[in-house]
């Protein structure tokens, strides 16, 4: 109990603890000491407890007092002593200003956090700074990373990853995984060593080698129970050519994989020059370390060169398009550059909000400030200086940014959680921490705001000429100025607000037009799952194509399904696969490179189901998959008109196709299909039977005459009949999917209608603000006017000449911020320009409405002023 | 006279220092014995009672009298000459409402 009064007597000011806590102490001991442990003691402590409370505050405000008109720190304290129960007596003009600081202050730290975490924190790799995404756009094969290991001079090493499912069935229900299908080398590149066992050694990357795998620690531990024994051992892990593989090692539990978090298993990729994939499978990303003294520009050289030499030993690679592309950049600014915009807009939105917010507790303190012109112009009479007036509004916005801060800093972290609940995909895969550095950073903002609304008032506050103010009571000239100050604050909210409005209307009208794009298919009654064919049950390619066969005939026959197919992918499902194609008899420059496409493998009934109109010729049906008919492939409208734009129509032409298959004849031409969302580009397309390329992962596409999602059931159980508790992954509608890709679209349309309209409510309360100020002002004028006969309706005029004043200018500004926001969205708008019409006139017209709506409150109340009240008053 | 009143604690402070110097502890006691342990002051009050008085130079610290060195570490306080004529105008003015309460035959509590 001494021990904790001794903690208590740090708690008193300096000074008087140096003087008497021994004393103190021993007194308290004393007291305690009398009474034996029990109720009376405690109620001793108690007693004791409440006299030091209470000894504690009365020694600071001792202090304080003392201190008082003493040197800056006790000017302050006083200043601050004063404007805390100046405050205590405005509790709503409190509340307005520390909560719109607030407001302000979390959205600013939330996007601030967020901007750190995604651009200014290094990757959690050693060295991380040293690692370089190469040649970012390109998909490289394996014979790419070979060239490049030797003939980059930049850099120490290359190493490519790519993607790859495959499927564990080791001890129980099988489950699909996601690989990182990776060169050898990659771990030694990016600079972690598994936690057990080993990582990939030379041997393991060699034709005939065996068969090895990585485990991530997640899988280990869940699939596996965290045994030590599973490294060494050989599991069940097939789905690419094996059926086993042998676990050399486990990586740690904080390793975040290139390809972000969900990896659940390492492969390495088998380099084999000999065989035909070495040359003509693209697939990896490509990743390198700076050499010693190598500078990430140096690299980005020397891939460019590099790339040039490529492309005159192999010139039907890549396109010279491609190559001037070939670069290398700091691994972390590839991760973040496609987030960068949408940081770039939600920073712009949040600082937005803190800026009109902060222009709006200027105008606030002015207003106060010359509400108070008696008081303040009495202090002044009576000596304070212009510094000391100055000063005394300093304190004033410095106490009220303090408590922005803090509860600044409750909304930052309420808008985290938020997004970790309903928005994970804006956060960093990597991980987003609240911690010490948001803190600083709310504290930044709010210094910052601090400064900003505080200036304004404060220089206006030390022009004040006290001799002005006495004589009367009341400086014309002052007031003027403040009232000047005031309407420009005003009007700058309200430009600003204009500029919030119009970019929620660009915004909004750009999500209903990228909603109307066709996106090539029928999104309603459509569901889409992933279904991998068991290696174990179905090892060999034809027993693959024998699995769907049979899945497809099972699923045909659940009642209320229209069209079924399986497909490697879905439109919007991410991913991509492109290969160079030679269509017979299209003419080419020397040295022109084949022209790309994309190349989806399809079962029958994939196009069907998927509702992609036909334009030309017929879909293969399933009686055209047979040997001794010629192979038949959909292409889409852009590959029709690519490689054969002079001919009528493409079917029965012929071309060499990609990977595997060979000469292909076109059956049919579909739509062109928005594979990568509504903003992508078309892009030359094959539907390739799966047959001639059996993949073992495919997206079954279900068309349903009623809402698919109550045949799912019926369609796991379908899949189920043809192999038992294989998994189904990945199941969504058409409808969800085109959804999620309209969501980051959506993301921004919110943000900027958040940041519109409590932008519009501060820009409303300001102007509210400045009328009412001026009316109050005014009050014994409009009274006299109106005694001596003037009417309301001009009373009410005359009011709102200032609203007029201040619209105009506000509009006029807004439609130029609003003009620059448009500018600064170009990128992110599809099907409205930047300079749209109706999000302008929209955007004028409500602030304008609003704005007049505001002021007229106020000028009314004026304009119904009782002369005979007034001039009693006078 | 001034208007000023004495608070309280720090006139009873005053009263027990009246006939000699005292450490902090014994000023305590003396309150707590004169008032029956009706009045006790805590140790925070005491001590922020005595730095007033102090600063106002009504008390000040002495050195211990002869014969109570081996009240070792114990700081004495002694009444100044100020200190004296604070006191006395205090009880001159709490003798003047007992004037004005006698008058009107107002007796204190507890009294026959």
């Amino acid at each position: 109990m001494r021990s904790l009064y001794r903690l208590g007597l740090l708690l008193l000011p300096p000074g008087f603890r140096r003087l008497y806590a021994r004393e103190l102490l021993e007194e308290a001991g004393h007291e305690l000491s009398e009474h034996r442990p029990g109720l009376r003691r405690t109620a001793c402590a108690v007693w004791l407890a409440a006299d030091l409370l209470r000894t504690i505050v009365r020694e600071w405000w001792d202090v304080i007092r003392s201190e008082s008109g003493n040197g800056l720190v006790g000017g302050v304290l006083v200043d601050a002593r004063w404007a805390l129960r100046s405050l205590r007596r405005s509790p709503a003009f409190m509340f307005t200003v520390t909560g719109t600081l607030a407001l302000g202050i979390g959205a600013s730290t939330t996007a601030l956090g967020l901007f750190d975490a995604y651009l200014l924190r290094s990757l959690p790799y050693p060295d991380s700074e040293r690692l370089m995404a190469m040649w970012p756009e390109q998909n490289w094969s394996r014979s790419m990373v070979e060239m490049a290991r030797d003939g980059l001079p930049a850099l120490d090493d290359v190493a490519g990853v790519g993607g790859a499912t495959l499927v564990l069935q080791d001890g129980g229900e099988p489950v699909e995984l996601f690989a990182a299908h990776a060169t050898v080398n990659l771990l030694d590149v990016v600079g972690v060593p598994p936690r057990r066992g080993r990582g990939f050694v030379v041997g393991d990357g060699a034709p005939g080698a065996e068969p090895v795998a990585l485990l991530s620690h997640t899988l280990w531990v869940e699939r596996f129970g965290g045994d030590r024994g599973v490294v060494g051992r050989s599991i069940e892990l097939g789905g690419d050519g094996h059926l086993r593989r042998t676990v050399v090692g486990i990586m740690p539990e904080d390793y975040l994989p290139l390809q972000g978090r969900g990896v659940d298993v390492w492969v390495p990729v088998v380099i084999d020059p000999a065989a035909e994939e070495y040359d003509n499978s693209y697939f990896m990303a490509a990743i390198g370390r700076l050499a010693p003294g190598a500078t990430p520009a140096r690299a980005a050289t020397d891939t460019r060169s590099w790339a040039d030499r490529v492309r005159e030993s192999q010139p039907g690679w890549f396109s010279a398009a491609e190559v001037a592309r070939a670069t290398a950049v700091p691994l972390a600014a590839e991760r973040t550059a496609s987030r960068r915009t949408a940081l770039l807009i939600a920073m712009s939105a949040a600082l937005l909000v803190l800026i009109v917010a902060c222009a709006n507790v200027a105008n606030l303190i002015v207003a106060r400030t010359t509400a108070r012109e008696r008081e303040l112009s009495v202090r002044a009479a009576l000596g304070a200086g212009r510094t000391r007036t100055a000063r005394l509004v300093i304190v004033e916005v410095c106490l009220l940014a303090a408590v922005g801060c803090v509860l600044g800093t409750l909304v930052a972290y309420g808008f985290v959680r938020i997004l970790e609940a309903r928005m994970p995909a804006a956060l960093p895969s990597w991980g987003l921490s609240f911690d010490l550095r948001w803190i600083v950073g709310a504290v930044g903002l709010a210094s910052a705001s601090a400064m900003v609304a505080g200036a304004a008032p404060a220089v206006q506050a030390a022009r004040r000429d006290p001799a002005a103010a006495m004589s009367g009571g009341r400086g014309a000239s002052d007031r003027r100025g403040a009232s000047r100050l005031q309407e420009l604050l005003s009007a700058g909210q309200l430009a600003l607000a204009t500029a919030g409005i119009a970019a929620m209307g660009l915004l909004g009208r750009s999500l209903v037009e990228l909603g109307k794009v066709d996106p090539g298919f029928d999104r309603t009654n459509a569901v889409t799952f992933r279904v991998t064919a068991p290696p174990a049950a179905y090892p060999g390619d034809d027993d693959v194509v024998r699995f769907f066969r049979e899945a497809r005939a099972a699923l045909a026959a659940v009642p209320g399904v229209e069209h079924v197919g399986f497909g490697s992918r879905v439109p919007l499902g991410g991913g991509d696969s492109r290969t160079t194609v030679a269509p017979e008899g299209m003419e080419r420059a020397d040295g022109e490179p084949a022209p790309e496409a994309w190349h989806r493998l399809v079962t029958p009934g994939y196009l069907e189901a998927l509702g992609t109109r036909i334009l030309d010729g017929r879909i293969p049906i399933a009686s055209d998959d047979r040997d001794d008919l010629p192979k038949l492939v959909v292409i889409n409208e852009a590959a029709a008109r690519l490689f054969w734009p002079d001919e009528p129509s493409a079917v029965g032409k012929r071309f060499y196709g990609p990977g595997r298959v060979e000469w292909l004849t076109v059956a049919g031409v579909v739509e062109n299909v928005r594979e990568r969302g509504p903003r992508s580009a078309v892009l030359p397309g094959l539907y390739i039977p799966h047959r001639d390329w059996p993949w073992r992962s495919m997206y079954a596409m279900v068309r349903t005459r009623q809402d698919p999602t109550t045949l799912v059931p019926a369609l796991k159980e379908a899949i189920w009949s043809v192999a038992g508790g294989v998994p189904v992954t990945r199941l969504q509608t058409l409808g969800e999917l085109v959804e999620r890709g309209l969501q980051p679209a959506r993301l921004l349309t919110v943000l900027a209608a958040i940041a519109g309209s409590v932008t519009l409510l501060l820009g409303a309360l300001g102007i509210y603000g400045v009328v009412s100020h001026t009316v109050a002002r005014r009050t014994r004028e409009l009274g006299v006017r109106a005694a001596l006969g003037a009417d309301r309706s001009q009373l009410l005029r005359g009011e709102l000449e200032v609203a007029t004043r201040i619209v105009s200018l506000g509009l006029f500004a807004g439609l130029l911020a609003a003009w620059m926001a448009g500018n600064g969205l170009r990128s992110v708008l599809h099907g409205v320009g930047a300079l749209d019409p109706p999000s302008f006139v929209g955007a004028v017209v409500l602030l304008g409405t609003v704005a007049y709506a505001a002021a007229s409150i106020p000028a009314r109340r004026a304009a119904r002023v009782d002369p005979a009240r007034v001039i009693r008053e006078e | 006279m001034s208007d000023e009143t004495v608070p309280p604690a720090e006139f009873r402070i005053l009263l027990a220092l009246v006939d000699g110097p005292k450490h902090g502890h014994a000023i305590r006691l003396e309150v707590r014995d004169r008032t029956r342990g009706r009045v006790d002051l805590g140790p925070g009050t005491l001590y922020g009672a005595i730095k007033r008085l102090a600063r106002r130079s009504w008390i000040r610290e002495v050195a211990p009298p002869a014969g109570r060195e081996g009240d070792g570490r114990r700081r004495f306080y002694e009444l100044t000459q100020d200190g004296r004529e604070a006191a006395s105008e205090e009880l001159a003015r709490l003798a003047e409402l007992m004037d004005m309460a006698a008058a009107k035959s107002l007796r204190p509590a507890g009294e026959a």
